[in-house]
């Protein structure tokens, strides 16, 4: 990480700190009965420690070689921060601030991580006026042409009384840390001569990597809403993703809900998902949902991928899954796929779940799930049973076991077995202390034990200012 | 743990919860609606008089009023055990909203009527929620629901601990489609679910996987649990596309390299078998058979940009031949950089 990088993330720390010390110094915590005249606000802060305290892993290496035993106890730091409705100078309850960062420290043998590292995930302002919002800082707009994007820049919207509604953004990609590790390069052909060091892959300048994008929708209320949406992202200013969606959905009743969504790769005027579902809500203990799907995985990849003029096969998938809560204790829940690659025969996905919890308050829930997959290639059978009770009001234990079954043995080893606990302690309100461990026998690892402590001070400060 | 030790586990625990089931208390008795309002003889002489919702509820008409009745509202009828009978009619837990009943029963659409909004209280035996459902507010309330007006009706720290059971159902067929519904409604999500909330699983750039920060989320739908290191190929080849919903290739590539599966790593083992790279096209494992198959299997390691090692034999009078398949098709012209490395300038 640069020094940049981590003075930003020991800033964001210190900043969540100050933050929720100021929110307990100024603002009183909500009291029974507040009068109607009471300021409103929420705040929020949250800290979670995590670590890791061992590890092993005992099967040979790369090429057969033996595995060394390191001696490390990384920590990690998470941090959050909310606080929503503060006032502004010209305007009340209108401002909401997010903010999230996570630390980690390795002292002993890191390996080939970081002993120091960090990063900031969100850290923005939202300032609303009436309808309209805007929005300044690390960001994530989901959704229509953008699928899942997160950048540093600025998004702003507004929703009329009328149904339509815009969304845009623009800034600059965050961009994926795990391309920064040490040591590591991308494939690259000696004969082409553009790789001849991994040095040469030099880490991206941020300012070529930008993203733009919006969404237009006309809603109208208990019928429905229509979008279409536009996303354009560069990556070392060449084109990465050029994409239009369209997106409906219906609503003709409370029971049934028709949706479907389609986004056009525009660099190569395919489709590059389609899909059309229904969502059925026969009685208030059932739901349903179908499903079709045809996706073209290439159009996934960023059009700076030579990969990308390599296919075009398309797999279409159709299925459904369901949920009924049988009885206020009991709940299934089954679902089925069919994947059909294009030229390469059949795929399913199938599986269900017992959620069972016989006490009151769900003081104790026990889990049952079967899942079978099956591929062109390979599949496997995978059966997960989970148990969590609440001991005594601030105990709260938790079991689960995983086996998985595989049709063809994966480095002559067909089953792998993962055996899970963990237990939690609400020390006080905002405290809650966990120990977990897990063993796992599977193909890659003979034995491999992992445990984990992690430590959760969640402070909140909210008060209301009318309620009833 | 062998799967029959496992089969053996799960029944007893099974068995176990059921005993426990079985011997748990049944629920406290909660107000009858349906014997105060339709099962007393009433009106005629001799009778008392009807009861009516504002008999009992007698706050609801004022602001500022309770609209929960008090025991004295039991003292009309029950005069010797009106307190037992009020701790026995168990007022409902309070959900936390603010409503202003007075301003709605003089909207025209109500006109007084509670069971337009508490529809079937009349015939409520004291099991059933007397609450009417959200959908009931959203079909005024809609253009607040959708520009992410929650409060003041819902109190800020309430949303958080909040669930939709009659609109956008977070059961488990909601997880599937819970990206489409966010791009419709990011302002409604907003109300409950902090950004860090969504970058909580979909974040590939956090050092601990969303499995690895909750260990107790028995319930929650986390894609990488168990023994998913086996089983990642066989995801990866069933569902191409949804990898790529919040990874990138060059994630692959680093844990491949840090793991010695890739050949970005010095003395990796090569993972492709023998006749991968060869003249026999009609080979069951002819690279490009699987290429097409699974191209963001290839991605993981091989998408270099430029630099892969494909375009070694796959370019213009190159031994691979042409590259693009039947329907390839691109906007952009031959003199893009990208194109560039095949089709010269």
């Amino acid at each position: 990480m640069s020094t940049q990088r981590t003075l930003a993330a020991l800033a964001a720390v210190c900043l969540v700190g100050a933050g929720s010390g100021l929110a307990r110094a100024d603002e009183p915590l909500a009291k029974p009965g507040a009068s109607a005249e009471t300021d409103r606000f929420t705040l929020t802060a949250r800290s979670t420690s995590y670590v890791r305290l061992f590890q092993r892993a005992l099967l040979p290496g790369p090429n057969g070689a033996a595995v060394s035993n390191d001696l490390a106890i990384p920590f990690y730091e998470y941090v959050d921060l909310r606080a929503t409705d503060i006032d502004a100078p010209w305007k009340k309850d209108s401002v909401d601030v997010e903010l999230a960062a996570w630390g980690a420290f390795t002292p002993g043998e890191a390996g080939s991580a970081q002993r120091i590292d960090g990063d900031i995930t969100v850290a923005n302002v939202r300032q609303r006026f009436g309808p309209a919002y805007v929005r300044i800082g690390r960001q994530v707009f989901v959704g229509g042409a953008a699928r899942y994007s997160q950048f540093d820049g600025v998004s702003l919207g507004a929703r009329s009384s009328y149904g339509l509604g815009i969304d845009t953004y623009a800034g600059l990609t965050v961009l994926p840390r795990w391309a920064d590790r040490p040591g590591y390069h991308h494939l690259g052909s000696a004969a082409d001569s553009l790789l001849r060091t991994p040095d040469a892959y030099a880490s991206p300048s941020r300012s070529g990597y930008w993203l733009a994008g919006g969404r237009a929708s006309y809603a109208l209320p208990s019928v429905g809403e229509a979008g279409v949406a536009f996303h354009e992202e560069r990556e070392d200013t060449e084109l990465s993703r050029r994409n239009a969606s369209a997106d409906l959905r219906i609503a003709p009743s409370s029971s049934v809900a028709l949706s479907a969504q389609g986004v056009l790769d525009l660099d190569s005027s395919r489709l590059a998902d389609g899909r059309a579902w229904v969502d059925l809500y026969p009685t208030s203990t059932l739901s349903l949902t179908a499903e079709y799907l045809r996706t073209d995985p290439a159009l996934f990849l960023s059009r700076q991928s030579v990969l990308g003029v390599f296919a075009a096969n398309r797999f279409d998938e159709a299925g459904g899954e369901l949920e009924l809560r049988a009885t206020p204790k009991l709940t299934v829940a089954a679902l089925g796929y069919v994947e059909m690659f294009e030229n390469e025969g059949l795929g399913t996905r199938t599986g269900a779940k017992l959620r069972y919890a016989p006490l009151a308050g769900d003081r104790l829930l026990l889990q049952l799930a079967y899942t079978r997959v099956l591929d062109a290639g390979n599949g496997y059978h995978s059966t997960r049973a989970s148990a969590r009770l609440r001991l005594t009001a601030p105990v709260v234990l938790v079991a689960e076991q995983y086996t998985y079954q595989y049709d063809q043995a994966v480095r002559g080893i067909s089953t792998s077995t993962v055996e899970a606990a963990n237990v939690e302690w609400h020390a006080s309100p905002p405290v809650r202390v966990l120990c977990g461990a897990s063993a796992t026998r599977s193909p890659y690892a003979a034995l491999d034990v992992q445990a984990l402590l992690r430590v959760v001070v969640q402070l909140d400060g909210s008060q209301e200012g009318r309620r009833r | 743990m062998t799967p029959r030790a496992s089969v053996s586990l799960i029944i007893a625990a099974l068995a176990v919860a059921a005993l426990v089931g079985a011997c748990e208390r049944p629920p406290a008795p909660v107000f009858p609606h349906v014997t105060h309002l339709e099962k007393i003889a009433c009106g005629a002489p001799g009778t008392p008089a009807c009861l009516t919702c504002a008999t009992c509820h007698e706050g609801v008409r004022q602001a500022g009023n309770d609209p929960y009745p008090t025991v004295k509202a039991c003292t009309k009828c029950h005069e010797k055990d009106a307190s037992t009978k009020f701790a026995q009619a168990a007022p409902p837990k309070r959900e936390g909203i603010f409503f202003p009943h007075e301003r709605h029963l003089g909207q025209p659409g109500i006109r007084g009527q509670c069971v337009k909004c508490h529809a079937g209280v009349a015939d409520a035996t004291g099991q059933e929620a007397t609450f009417p459902p959200m959908s009931t507010c959203l079909s005024c309330h809609q253009r607040d629901f959708d520009a992410g007006t929650c409060t003041p009706c819902h109190t800020g720290s309430d949303l958080a601990t909040l669930k939709p059971r009659s609109f956008m159902r977070h059961d488990a067929t909601w997880i599937r489609h819970h990206g489409p519904s966010a791009t419709r409604s990011q302002l409604v999500c907003n109300q409950c679910h902090k950004q860090s909330d969504c970058e909580g699983c979909h974040d590939q750039k956090q050092p601990l996987t969303a499995e690895q920060r909750r260990p107790d989320a028995v319930e929650a739908s986390l894609v990488h649990r168990g023994d998913f290191i086996t089983r990642h190929p066989m995801e990866a080849r069933s569902q191409p596309a949804t990898c790529l919903r919040c990874h990138q290739p060059s994630t692959c590539n680093a844990c491949h390299v840090e793991r010695g599966v890739s050949g970005g790593a010095v003395g990796s083992a090569n993972p492709h078998p023998p006749g991968w790279v060869g003249p026999n096209a009609g080979s069951r494992d002819f690279h490009g058979r699987e290429a097409k198959r699974n191209l963001v299997a290839c991605a993981a390691c091989h998408d270099a940009g430029p630099a892969t090692n494909c375009i070694v034999c796959h370019k213009v009078g190159g031994s691979g031949g042409n590259p693009h398949p039947h329907g390839w098709s691109s906007s952009r012209s031959t003199g893009a950089s990208m194109c560039r490395y095949c089709h010269g300038s």
